[in-house]
């Protein structure tokens, strides 16, 4: 296993044990409400699937094969996805794109993983906050180089110094983002991988003034044409 | 009698307190090291739930403020943690010193070990009930 990988993993395992507490202690108080229970371990599978689909990082030279790909259908997807797990902490889902997005290129799976596990992630995040309202943006926009695909929160304290710091301490440090606690983060670093396959980079990026973690996507050429 | 539940996951700290107001006791639940201060200061907990892995200012930072002040002294605490490795630590070194009680590792803890725990080191538990 690369450094890289074993990193990944060790994250990976710290995040799922949040999940499976979760699990355990409802069947402990015999919670009758089954949605709930299948909800979480739903939402602990996604984190393992994008993990799996991350994993051919092995190979430094392997990306994912890439298709024109209509990003509002990926959004939709990733919010109806996200509105059981939203709901059990009292978090909004807003979906925000404007209908003339052209077609990017990504590989389709990918793009829908990456976001669910920022999702989750801020999700997560954003629960511990003092907001009122919590909520989670899920977005696009044109932009010079592309189109930005990603995740927003209205809590304070996303910033660029958190996620580059964050970075760096993954896999290191237990909690590398604190903003992030309850459990590792690793469906943002699963995600980082996943853009990374896509030949694309996560970053620290604002969507209408709302902070968040997005991709620059590539627009599809090809589709310009027709 | 009064908890305070310093625990960030809603999800988990639901299940906490579902469980403790059926053993009747108050619980005060909190997500966030700052806002366990104040609590600790309007509602004058008997006893403290504390998760380690707190966002922003982390359990141990709350620990070492909270212990500072002479009328929370002997206010008992209860780890119930993700963290295992600082437990290890205060499990050895310094439980005593801060009024630590027990400490609970959460992936292999039950509710059940909780509030027995909680039970067990409340002052007066057994008495009032």
């Amino acid at each position: 296993m690369s450094e890289g990988n074993a990193r990944l993993f060790a994250a990976l395992a710290e995040n799922l044990k949040l999940p499976l507490v979760q699990i355990a202690q409802s069947a402990e108080l015999g919670l009758e409400n089954t949605e709930y229970i299948q909800s979480i371990a739903k939402n602990a599978l996604k984190i393992i699937d994008g993990y799996q689909m991350s994993l051919k990082e092995s190979d430094s030279q392997f990306m994912l094969p890439l298709e024109p790909v209509a990003v509002p259908l990926i959004l939709l997807d990733v919010a109806n996805d996200l509105s059981a797990h939203a709901g059990m902490y009292d978090c909004k889902v807003v979906l925000d794109y404007s209908t003339r997005l052209i077609p990017a290129m990504a590989n389709k799976a990918a793009l829908k993983s990456a976001l669910l596990n920022l999702g989750q992630g801020l999700i997560s995040a954003t629960s511990q906050t003092d907001e009122q309202h919590k909520s989670i943006t899920i977005a696009a926009h044109h932009s010079a180089n592309g189109i930005v695909a990603g995740i927003f929160s209205n809590m304070k304290g996303i910033n660029k110094q958190l996620w580059y710091g964050g970075k760096s301490l993954y896999g290191k440090a237990r909690i590398p983002i604190p903003q992030i606690s309850g459990g590792s983060p690793a469906g943002i670093f699963i995600a980082d991988k996943l853009f990374e396959k896509m030949s694309s980079t996560l970053r620290l990026t604002h969507h209408n003034n709302l902070p968040g973690l997005a991709a620059t996507l590539i627009t599809s050429s090809q589709l310009k044409l027709v | 009698m009064r908890i305070l539940l310093i625990e960030p996951d809603p999800i988990l700290a639901k299940l906490y307190i579902r469980a403790l107001h059926k053993e009747n006791f108050e619980v005060e639940w909190v997500q966030k090291a700052e806002k366990a201060i104040i609590a600790a200061d309007t509602k004058k907990p008997d006893l403290v739930v504390l998760e380690l892995d707190l966002p922003s200012h982390n359990g141990v930072e709350f620990l070492s403020e909270f212990k500072s002040y002479s009328d929370w002294e002997k206010i008992p605490v209860i780890i119930n943690s993700f963290d295992s490795s600082t437990l290890l630590k205060y499990k050895t070194n310094t439980a005593e010193l801060l009024n630590i009680k027990a400490v609970h590792y959460k992936p292999q803890t039950t509710i059940s070990d909780l509030v027995i725990s909680i039970k067990k080191f409340l002052p007066n538990y057994a008495q009032a009930s």
